[in-house]
C-alpha cells in the first residue's frame, strides 16, 4: 500500500504537560483511519498538527513524502471537518461550500456544478440559499463536509465530527461517511472516543492513550485481540482480572487453573486476563471454572446483562437467557475466548493499573 | 522569522498607541505636582495641590455632586431598566419595536440635542438644580442598562427557574435564586457603564443643570478661560489612580480563575 | 404572572420615556417652529443653509467623517493585535486602552493642547530629535486629534467585541479550506465584525459632530462646529427658537444617517425571520 502521510517522532506538549510521546504512523492512500481514545489522549492534538493548526516539538510530517511541518494550513493538501461545524455564518450553504474553489479562482459554472455535486453527495440539495443558523446540527454538519470534499483534498481529516449529534442520526451519519467515502476514494483520518463508531466505520484503528499509541490494527483484531489492559477496557467492556500463567496453555485465576490457547509467558508470570461479556456463559453452580452470587439483572433488548459476584470480583456476563437476582450460577469459557495480556510496564500504565 | 517581524509589528502598534492614550495623562500627573500656576511653567516639585485639595470646599462639592449624581441616577436607572428589560422580553416583536426605538432616541441622538430639549421641558415645571440633572441623567442611563441586560435574559435558562418552583420555592425566592445569579453579569456591566457614563457627561449635565450646581465637567469647563485650578489636576489624578487600582482588583481576580480554567482546558485538552 | 402582566414590569419606563424623551422632543419641535412671537414658521429649520450655519454644519460633517474614519482605521489593528494575545491577557490589555477615559475629558483636552501648542511638548521633542516643529495649535488638525482621542475607544469596544466573538475554529476553518492571513480578515473576520462596526460608527460619528467643547479648547475658538453655534444661540444670543430650529435639522440629519447604517440590518433579520421557523423573535439579536 501506497504511504501517503507519515508523522515520525512526533511529540507535543502545552504548559509542560505532555500531550503526545514520540509517536510514529504511517498513513495510507484511501485508508478509513481511526483515532481512537479517551479525551485526552493526544488524538486531536495529533489531528491539528496534521491540519496545519499546530507545530510539533519535535519530529516530522510528511505529505507523499514531502515535509510539511512548518507548512501552514492554507497551503496543504488535505482538508478538515470540526466538532462544531465552523461554518461562516454570514454566508448561505452554497457560499460556504463554495469558499475553497472560489479563493483556487475557478471559473463560476465550474464552482456551480461542484457545489451541486457536493450537495448530492451529503443529501442536501435544495439547501443553496439557507443560512448556517437556520440548520439543523445535522445538516451542518453535512454542509461542513460538503465544504471540505468540494475541494477535492487527498485526506480528510474528521475532528469528532458526529460527536455534537444524538445517537439516531449519529448513526444515520456514520452510514453516509462511509458511503461518501467509498464515492470519493480519498484518505480519511478520523478521530473519536467512540468505540463502537470506530469499530463501525475504520479500516484500521489506532488507539491511543496519554500520548502513545497502544494498539493499531483493524477492527477485528482490536477487538479480539487486545493487547494490554486499557485498549481491553476501552474497546467494550471486559471483564479484567488478575491471573497467573502457569505454563503454556494454563492460565490460573482466583486458584482455579483453567485451560487457554496462549503460549509464550514465563512460568508463573503474572498477566492480566481479559474475558469478553459475551463469551462467558452461565451454567448449574459448581460446574465451570467459577460459582458466585447473581448481583444483577438488567435487560437490554437483545441481551441479558448480568452481574456474578464470585470472591472479590464481579464479572459482566452478557447471556440471551435471564438469571434469577439472588440465586447461584457457575461460568464457563471456551479455551480460546480467553485473551491473555502482560502487566503493563510503563509507568503511565502503571496508573491504569492502579486505578 | 516572519513571526518575529509580525511580532515585532504587533507590538509596536500597541505600544505607539499606549503612548497616544497615555501622554494626557502623564502630562496631567505632572502638572498636579507643579508648584506653579501657570500650565507652562515649571516650578519644582510639590504636593500642595494635594493638600488643598481637602480644603477646597468647591471642588469638594462638585465631587460629591458627580459621585452622588453618578451612583443615584445609576441606581434609579437600573431598577427602571432591569424591569423594563424583562417587560420587554414578553412582548411581541411589534410593542418590542417600540420600546427598542423608545432606548434608541438619546443613545442616537445628539447630546446636544437631548440636553437642550430636557432644558426646554424642565424649565416649564421644575427650578434646574439637582432634581433636573438627576432626571436627565437616569433618562439617558436606562438604555445602557437595557442593552447590557436583554441579552442575558434572553440566554437565560428559564428551565432553573421552573426547576426552582417545582421544588417548592416561591416566585420571589426562585427569582432571587435562579433568575437574578444569571443576570448578575449584565446587571453590573450596565451598572458600571452607567456610572462611567454619568460621571464623564458634560453635554446634557451643562443644559439642565441651572446656576448653582455644578460636576467636576461644568466646574472644570468654566475655568477654562480664568485657568484651571491645579488642584483640579490633583483630583483627576487622585481619581485616576483610584479607578486603576480598582480595576485592577476587580479585573486580576476573575483573569485569574480564567487563567486557571485555561489551564484546566488544556489539560482535558479540548 | 401571565404574559400580560409580565409585559407591565416595562411600564415605568414607558411612563419615563414619554415624560422625559417623547415630551422634551414635541417641546423642542415647538421652539423650532415658531418664532419669538408663536407663529409658526419654518425660518428656524431653514436657517441651516446660512452661510455661517451651513460652514459650521459642513465643518463639522468634515470633522465627524474624518474621524470616524480616523477611529476604524486605528481600531481593526489594534484589535487584531489584542486578538492575537492569549485570551488572559486580553482583558488586561483592554483594560489598559480604555482606562484612560476614566480622567476626566475636558482635563485630557486641555492636556492636548499644551502638547500641541506652539511651545508644547510635541515641538519640544521635535526639536529635540532635530526636525521642524509644527503649527498644529488651534488647527483643524488638532480637533481632529482630540476627538480622535477622546472616541477612538468607543470604536475600539464594539468592533473587538464582535471579533472576540468569532469562535476560533470558524477562522481555523477558514484556514484549512486555502485561505491565507488576509482572506481571512477579508473573507471572514471583517463580516463578521460588522455588527460591532456598525454600533461603533453611531457611538462615535454623531457626538464628533457636535462636541463643541473640542473645537473651544483644541479650535481656539476660531474653528466652529455646529454644536458650537447651536451652544452659543442658548447661551449668548438667547435666540432659543432659532437654537432649536438648528437642534432640530441636526436631529434629522443624524436620525436618515443613522437609518442607513442600520437598516440593512434590520431588513436583513427581517428575512432571517422568514426563514427560520421556530425562532421566534430574531430581531431581538440586535438588541445585542
Amino acid at each position: 500500500m501506497d504511504t501517503i502521510l507519515e508523522l515520525q517522532n512526533i511529540s507535543k506538549s502545552f504548559d509542560g504537560k505532555t500531550i503526545i510521546k514520540e509517536l510514529n504512523l504511517e498513513i495510507y492512500k484511501n485508508e478509513f483511519i481511526t483515532l481512537l481514545g479517551p479525551s485526552g489522549c493526544g488524538k486531536s492534538t495529533l489531528l491539528r498538527i496534521i491540519g496545519g493548526f499546530e507545530t510539533p516539538d519535535t519530529g516530522r510530517v510528511l505529505f507523499d513524502g514531502k515535509d510539511i511541518t512548518n507548512l501552514s494550513p492554507d497551503k496543504r493538501r488535505l482538508h478538515t471537518v470540526f466538532q462544531k461545524y465552523s461554518l461562516f455564518p454570514h454566508y448561505d450553504v452554497a457560499d460556504n461550500i463554495a469558499f475553497g474553489l472560489k479563493l483556487k479562482k475557478k471559473d463560476k459554472a465550474y464552482i456551480e456544478d461542484k457545489v451541486q455535486y457536493a450537495l448530492r453527495l451529503v443529501n442536501m440539495e435544495g439547501f443553496e440559499h439557507r443560512k448556517p443558523d437556520s440548520l439543523s446540527g445535522g445538516q451542518q454538519q453535512r454542509v461542513a463536509i460538503a465544504r471540505a470534499i468540494v475541494n477535492e483534498p487527498e485526506v480528510l481529516l474528521l475532528d469528532e465530527p458526529l460527536g455534537a449529534l444524538d445517537l439516531k442520526l449519529r448513526q444515520e451519519m456514520q452510514r453516509e461517511l462511509m458511503k461518501i467515502k467509498k464515492e470519493v476514494g480519498i484518505t480519511f483520518i478520523y478521530v473519536t472516543h467512540d468505540q463502537s463508531e470506530a469499530l463501525t466505520m475504520s479500516d484500521r484503528i489506532i488507539v491511543m492513550n496519554q500520548g502513545i499509541i497502544q494498539q493499531m490494527g483493524d477492527p477485528k483484531s482490536i477487538y479480539d485481540e487486545p493487547q494490554n489492559a486499557f485498549v481491553a477496557d476501552f474497546i467494550g467492556e471486559s471483564n479484567i482480572i488478575d491471573g497467573i500463567m502457569l505454563r503454556d496453555y494454563l492460565v490460573q485465576i482466583q486458584g482455579v487453573d483453567i485451560p487457554c490457547v496462549d503460549i509464550g509467558f514465563a512460568p508463573n508470570e503474572k498477566v492480566d486476563v481479559v474475558i469478553r461479556p459475551e463469551d462467558l456463559n452461565i451454567v448449574e453452580p459448581g460446574r465451570g471454572f467459577a460459582t458466585g452470587r447473581v448481583m444483577e439483572v438488567i435487560y437490554q433488548g437483545a441481551y441479558y446483562d448480568i452481574r456474578v459476584s464470585c470472591g472479590d470480583f464481579e464479572w459482566a456476563i452478557q447471556s440471551n437467557n435471564p438469571a434469577m437476582p439472588g440465586s447461584m450460577a457457575g461460568l464457563s469459557i471456551l479455551p480460546e475466548n480467553i485473551q491473555i495480556m502482560h502487566k503493563p510496564r510503563s509507568s503511565d500504565e502503571e496508573i491504569i493499573e492502579k486505578n | 522569522m516572519k513571526e518575529h517581524l509580525i511580532n515585532f509589528i504587533c507590538r509596536f502598534y500597541f505600544v505607539l498607541i499606549m503612548i497616544f492614550l497615555y501622554i494626557p495623562i502623564a502630562v496631567m500627573m505632572v502638572l498636579s505636582v507643579n508648584d506653579s500656576r501657570s500650565r507652562v511653567v515649571w516650578g519644582g516639585f510639590t504636593l500642595r495641590w494635594y493638600g488643598q485639595l481637602l480644603t477646597n470646599r468647591q471642588i469638594r462639592e462638585a465631587l460629591i455632586t458627580t459621585i452622588g449624581l453618578a451612583f443615584l441616577s445609576s441606581a434609579i436607572a437600573l431598577l427602571i431598566g432591569t424591569a423594563a428589560a424583562f417587560g420587554m422580553h414578553y412582548m411581541n416583536k411589534r410593542r418590542y419595536a417600540v420600546m427598542m426605538g423608545l432606548t434608541n432616541i438619546p443613545m442616537l441622538n445628539a447630546d446636544i440635542v437631548t440636553g437642550i430639549a430636557l432644558m426646554l421641558w424642565f424649565i416649564r415645571f421644575l427650578p434646574l438644580g439637582f432634581t433636573s440633572v438627576l432626571i436627565a441623567h437616569i433618562t439617558f442611563n436606562i438604555p445602557y442598562i437595557i442593552l447590557a441586560v436583554l441579552p442575558k435574559i434572553e440566554q437565560m435558562n428559564m428551565s432553573v427557574y421552573e426547576a426552582s418552583r417545582d421544588l417548592g420555592a416561591t416566585a420571589a425566592y426562585g427569582f432571587f435564586t435562579t433568575i437574578l445569579p444569571q443576570l448578575s453579569g449584565g446587571i453590573l456591566s450596565g451598572f458600571f457603564m452607567a456610572v462611567t457614563m454619568s460621571m464623564d457627561d458634560f453635554m446634557i449635565t451643562y443644559f439642565t443643570k441651572g446656576a448653582g450646581v455644578n460636576t467636576l465637567s461644568t466646574m472644570i469647563y468654566g475655568e477654562i478661560r480664568k485657568g484651571i485650578k491645579p488642584e483640579m489636576y490633583a483630583l483627576s489624578t487622585v481619581i485616576f489612580t483610584a479607578v486603576l487600582i480598582l480595576l485592577l482588583i476587580v479585573n486580576y481576580a476573575p483573569s485569574a480563575r480564567e487563567r486557571a480554567q485555561h489551564r484546566e482546558l488544556a489539560e482535558r485538552e479540548l | 404572572m401571565n404574559r400580560r402582566n409580565r409585559e407591565l414590569l416595562a411600564s415605568p419606563y414607558f411612563i419615563w420615556s414619554v415624560g422625559f424623551t417623547v415630551i422634551p422632543l414635541i417641546v423642542i419641535l415647538r421652539y423650532a417652529f415658531t418664532n419669538a412671537g408663536g407663529a409658526f414658521t419654518v425660518e428656524n429649520i431653514l436657517a441651516i443653509g446660512d452661510s455661517i450655519n451651513r460652514k459650521a454644519f459642513l465643518f463639522s460633517l468634515e470633522i465627524a467623517l474624518i474621524c470616524t474614519l480616523l477611529c476604524i482605521l486605528l481600531a481593526y489593528p489594534l484589535v487584531m493585535v489584542v486578538r492575537r494575545l492569549h485570551i488572559s491577557r486580553r482583558a488586561f490589555m483592554l483594560f489598559f486602552l480604555i482606562l484612560p477615559m476614566w480622567m476626566n475629558f475636558i482635563l485630557r483636552l486641555l492636556a492636548w493642547q499644551m502638547i500641541l501648542s506652539s511651545n508644547g511638548i510635541l515641538n519640544f521633542a521635535l526639536q529635540a530629535l532635530g526636525l521642524k516643529p509644527l503649527d498644529i495649535a488651534n488647527t483643524w488638525t488638532a480637533i481632529i486629534i482630540g476627538v480622535v482621542y477622546d472616541y477612538f475607544p468607543f470604536m475600539m469596544l464594539p468592533i473587538f467585541n464582535a471579533i472576540a466573538d468569532i469562535p476560533e475554529d470558524v477562522i481555523e476553518a477558514a484556514k484549512d479550506l486555502g485561505a491565507g492571513p488576509l482572506t481571512v480578515f477579508t473573507r471572514i473576520i471583517f463580516p463578521l465584525s460588522i455588527p460591532g462596526l456598525k454600533s461603533g460608527i453611531t457611538i462615535v460619528f454623531v457626538p464628533s459632530m457636535t462636541s463643541f467643547v473640542v473645537a473651544d479648547i483644541l479650535g481656539g475658538g476660531k474653528l466652529q462646529l455646529i454644536g458650537n453655534i447651536i451652544e452659543q444661540e442658548f447661551t449668548r444670543s438667547s435666540n432659543w427658537n432659532l437654537g432649536s430650529g438648528l437642534s432640530v435639522a441636526l436631529m434629522v440629519f443624524v436620525f436618515i444617517s443613522m437609518a442607513f447604517t442600520i437598516k440593512d440590518d434590520v431588513v436583513k433579520e427581517d428575512l432571517e425571520l422568514v426563514c427560520v421557523e421556530g425562532t421566534e423573535k430574531p430581531g431581538r439579536r440586535k438588541a445585542a
